[in-house]
């Protein structure tokens, strides 16, 4: 059983990260015979200056933004944990409704608000004073990074508030008991305590940034920005294709991502030294913000309208036109539903559609169930072989998207012959399955944790066997982590677009994020956004059916 | 009577990072059908993890064990039964009542789910019997998370019964509840098991669980078994230091073997004399630690009409319970607890007279306290339980 996991995964997790490895030791591509084992591909990208522009722009990048996100995340976090501020359950609903919104969309948004002579910030610039060019401008780093800051923001919010949730208030009325004041018992209980967590998040989010595409994408390459992710895109895209450079890159970001991996493992084993989770439900009394509390939810509305409001509005106004207009009254009558009913009638569309849902479906049940198996075996079969069965599921988590995209275009050409799944929609699905297994592991790993082991053995005393236990008490009292874990991979998986990018190389596997993006680069924007838009749509219904039922399971 | 579960020569291993250690090192014993056996002893002694291999839940490292006549475990013979097809029920410490399930669900699913599965009809019949049984009567419907801490341990011991196991084990089945209920369901689990006639093994670290519910004890230390025998024999004839200091409240009096006569054992103690009963095992000179029970000293303010065990002393402290005056006395410098009537006036400072009743003294060998000085304090119980019969004349 667990050998036969094991080799589940090594299939899944360890074989397309070990051809991407192969390939960069390699002098020719996948799609040409014969070649040779050579350093030439890193010697070359060792030598070319470009490399370190571009190391020095992802880390710049990837720093930046969390450090953003972080200094936004923690105050909110705070405001809505520890205080009276005003809409304190309104931010959790950002926080979700954010998840579902693919990053391609929310860079695209930006990208009209911030052109210099059209961007809508820039319009007062450019319209009443009559300048030539606004003050705002997309395309550079600066930009890239408080764009992707806003976007990490909820992610982080989510996760510290967390951190606040699994402390202990009596450590901190202690503090207060023992005559520190506010600021001293933030200063000296709250902050050190939540210091391992708060690395942790870091890590965690950091190395998730260095991966991201979307944003770069859209708001960097058009200005000679570039980050490892899209730089790979690039040099699959050039012809022929230069997979020396692809791979070599891929691997020394996910070498960057292994680093952090290992980072953040040794932080969380510190936090866990720290664990004051205590199970009872009652919350701190809160701090009385007196007169700033209007200025709480002043903050907190701002937010909504930048990370909800302001970037729905966009995109859906871009996808009412042929062409982008400037927001006026004679633009609004030209306003048409004409791309959505372009897209309805054509064929791609329901293709993409599908393909789509499918992946939504598919891919969170596999990797949910997958993962509570694994974690089983982590958690209750404590040994070597389960140790290895950890590290190699939460091995993905250190690659780039765009690298398992790649890694999975080159296993494409190997096994070909054995299983033509390339060009097919489940090579995507499988792709997607390696890609989340970390997130879904930790879910469960966490989960079964808490799951007392009496529980199950309660289970084998009474006569059941080990699948009716799994199967009767394991899963059912897992259920509600499965539900989290399987909605966060759902609404994740459904935006991944870097992984489609490289994969959905026909159009019978087209899915909408990727269709999303093709649009977008051959100039038909309305099309674009009303894919979005649609995308958007389909998750709002995944995330509303995911609360419904976690509300009904948890009365 | 015939035996229904026979361990021997138990041997289970852990893998530390200094080493191994073994957990249980070779224990063995035997309970009858229809008996209580009660495996005592301090956090780390073993008990619990004997208790898992028995219940297929740990994997011996050697050794074999027999149920109901079946061969379970044998390390020799390749042996080892799946927990799921060994005829046991087991109630945990955490009751581990699955919160996704109603109270019938929770009883139901060893005879529905299990080995033994049964028609629909006798299930519910069987089900409903077992909730009466422990006093459910009426609850099936509720969600299980919704019982008290009292409830849902008689659910878990519902749960236990209901597939009519060879044997029943109980892993500190009362050391959740607070001390009132504890009280209560100690009693009601000795009628139930006694009612049923099952065979039962305990599992605890609370002596007076163990003295009240038990036909026989096993004593075990550092993974094996120190002493074994009734209630009233460990208590009464500890065989070691461990056990007397385990059980009980004991005074420690170190001395030397002065004399030895019709099978009584003069020591020099305490710049006295003092008389003990058994000198099996003993010689003139060797060194010897008495173990005296508060009960088995009497208090006199006069002198008493005895001359045999007859100590000076000085009331060093006074503290009084209820019941009974918790008493401290310093003879010849060594402090010596006792509890008398609680309608007797003592004060600090009184001069008494303290007689050791010579038959309920136990020579024991010299070994090495196995408590700190607070622990063995900690360890033993409420002083009121213990002091059932104070006693103390005048």
């Amino acid at each position: 059983m667990l050998g036969g996991l094991g080799i589940f995964l090594v299939l899944l997790v360890l074989l397309p990260l070990g051809i991407l490895l192969f390939y960069s030791f390699w002098s020719t591509g996948p799609a040409d015979s014969g070649g040779s084992f050579t350093f030439a591909n890193y010697t070359e990208t060792f030598v070319s200056a470009s490399t370190y522009r571009l190391l020095f722009n992802t880390l710049i990048f990837a720093v930046g933004s969390v450090v953003i996100g972080l200094t936004f995340g923690i105050s909110l976090a705070w405001l809505i944990e520890r205080t009276n501020a005003p809409f304190r359950n309104f931010a959790f609903v950002i926080a979700i409704i954010t998840a579902g919104m693919p990053p391609l969309i929310f860079a695209m948004a930006w990208v009209f608000l911030l052109n210099p002579r059209t961007g809508i910030l820039n319009i007062p610039f450019t319209q009443w004073l009559g300048w030539n060019e606004g003050i705002f401008a997309p395309y550079n780093l600066g930009t890239l990074i408080v764009v992707e800051g806003f976007r990490l923001t909820p992610t982080i919010f989510l996760m510290i508030v967390g951190l606040f949730r699994s402390m202990d208030p009596a450590l901190e009325e202690a503090s207060a008991a023992s005559g520190a004041g506010l600021f001293t018992t933030l200063r000296k209980v709250t902050l050190p305590v939540m210091l391992p967590g708060l690395l942790g998040v870091t890590i965690f989010v950091g190395t998730a940034t260095i991966g991201i595409f979307e944003i770069p994408a859209i708001l960097g390459m058009p200005g000679g920005v570039h980050v490892f992710a899209t730089r790979i895109y690039l040099a699959l895209q050039q012809l022929p294709a230069n997979y020396g450079l692809a791979t070599s890159l891929g691997t020394i970001a996910a070498m960057l991502g292994l680093i952090g991996i290992v980072a953040y493992h040794r932080v969380t084993r510190v936090q866990q030294r720290f664990a004051t989770v205590t199970g009872k439900g009652f919350r701190p009394r809160t701090i009385d913000l007196g007169a700033w509390r209007k200025v709480a939810g002043a903050a907190i509305i701002f937010y909504f309208l930048v990370m909800v409001v302001v970037p729905v509005a966009v995109v859906f106004y871009v996808s009412l036109f042929e062409y982008y207009r400037v927001p006026s009254l004679t633009a609004f009558q030209a306003a048409s539903f004409n791309a959505y009913r372009g897209l309805i009638h054509e064929e791609q569309f329901w293709i993409a559609l599908k393909n789509s849902l499918i992946i939504i479906t598919v891919v969170p049940i596999s990797v949910m169930l997958l993962s509570a198996l694994i974690s089983w075996f982590v958690v209750r079969k404590k040994g070597r072989g389960s140790g290895l069965l950890d590290s190699i599921a939460f091995l993905p988590f250190t690659a780039p998207s765009i690298v398992f995209g790649l890694a999975f275009l080159l296993i494409a050409f190997w096994i070909d012959g054995i299983l033509p799944i390339y060009g097919t929609i489940w090579i995507i699905a499988i792709a997607h399955i390696s890609r989340f297994l970390p997130f879904g592991t930790r879910t469960t790993n966490g989960a079964m944790f808490q799951l007392h082991r009496e529980l199950e053995e309660a289970g084998a005393v009474s006569g059941a066997g080990w699948l009716t236990v799994f199967r009767m008490i394991t899963l059912r009292l897992l259920i509600p982590s499965l539900l989290a874990g399987w909605l966060w991979v759902a609404v994740h998986s459904g935006r991944e677009l870097s992984i489609a990018l490289l994969l959905a190389s026909t159009r019978d596997n087209q899915i909408l994020s990727a269709l999303s993006w093709s649009r977008w680069e051959n100039g038909r924007i309305d099309d674009a956004a009303a894919l979005g838009m649609v995308l958007m749509g389909i998750m709002a219904v995944f995330i509303i059916v995911a609360r419904v039922l976690t509300l009904k399971l948890s009365k | 009577m015939t035996t229904m579960v026979k361990v021997s020569n138990l041997r289970k291993i852990y893998i530390t990072d200094e080493g191994t250690v073994d957990a249980v090192g070779g224990v063995s014993f035997e309970v009858q059908a229809g008996e209580c056996y009660t495996l005592l002893g301090p956090s780390g002694c073993g008990k619990s993890t004997t208790l898992r291999c028995i219940a297929g839940l740990e994997k011996a490292d050697g050794g074999e064990i027999t149920i109901a006549d079946t061969v379970v475990v044998s390390t020799e013979q390749g042996v080892a039964v799946p927990t799921h097809k060994r005829p046991i029920g087991m109630v945990f410490q955490s009751y581990a009542i699955w919160p996704h399930m109603n109270v019938f669900e929770n009883v139901a699913f060893p005879i529905i789910q299990g080995s033994g599965r049964v028609s629909k009809d006798e299930a519910r019949t069987r089900v409903l019997h077992a909730l009466s049984m422990v006093r459910l009567d009426g609850l099936e419907n509720r969600p299980a998370p919704q019982l008290s801490g009292g409830q849902q341990q008689r659910l878990a011991l519902a749960r236990a019964l209901v597939r009519e196991p060879s044997v029943l084990l109980l892993d500190e089945p009362l050391s959740n509840l607070d001390a009132k209920l504890r009280d209560e369901m100690r009693v009601e689990l000795k009628e139930l098991t006694q009612q049923l006639g099952i065979t039962t093994i305990f599992v605890t670290h609370d002596q007076l669980e163990a003295l009240t519910l038990s036909d026989r004890i096993a004593v075990m230390r550092s993974g094996v078994i120190v002493q074994e025998g009734s209630a009233e024999a460990i208590y009464a004839m500890p065989n070691s230091r461990f056990t007397a200091e385990f059980i009980g409240i004991t005074n420690l009096i170190e001395g030397n073997v002065k004399q030895i006569d019709a099978g009584r054992l003069l020591v020099g103690a305490l710049s006295g004399d003092l008389w003990c009963a058994n000198a099996e095992g003993f010689e003139v000179d060797d060194p010897v630690i008495v173990a005296v029970r508060p009960e088995s000293l009497e208090v006199w303010e006069t002198q008493p009409p005895t001359s045999e065990n007859v100590f000076e002393g000085t009331v060093e402290a006074v503290v009084y319970v209820g019941d009974s005056l918790d008493c401290r006395i310093a003879v010849d410098g060594f402090t010596l607890r006792t509890f008398v009537r609680g309608t007797r006036h003592f004060k600090r400072g009184d001069s008494v007279y303290v007689v050791m009743i010579a038959d309920e003294c136990r020579p024991l060998p010299v070994e090495e306290s196995a408590f700190m000085a607070n622990d063995s304090a900690s360890n033993l119980g409420q002083p009121g339980e213990t002091s059932s019969g104070p006693v103390g004349v005048v």
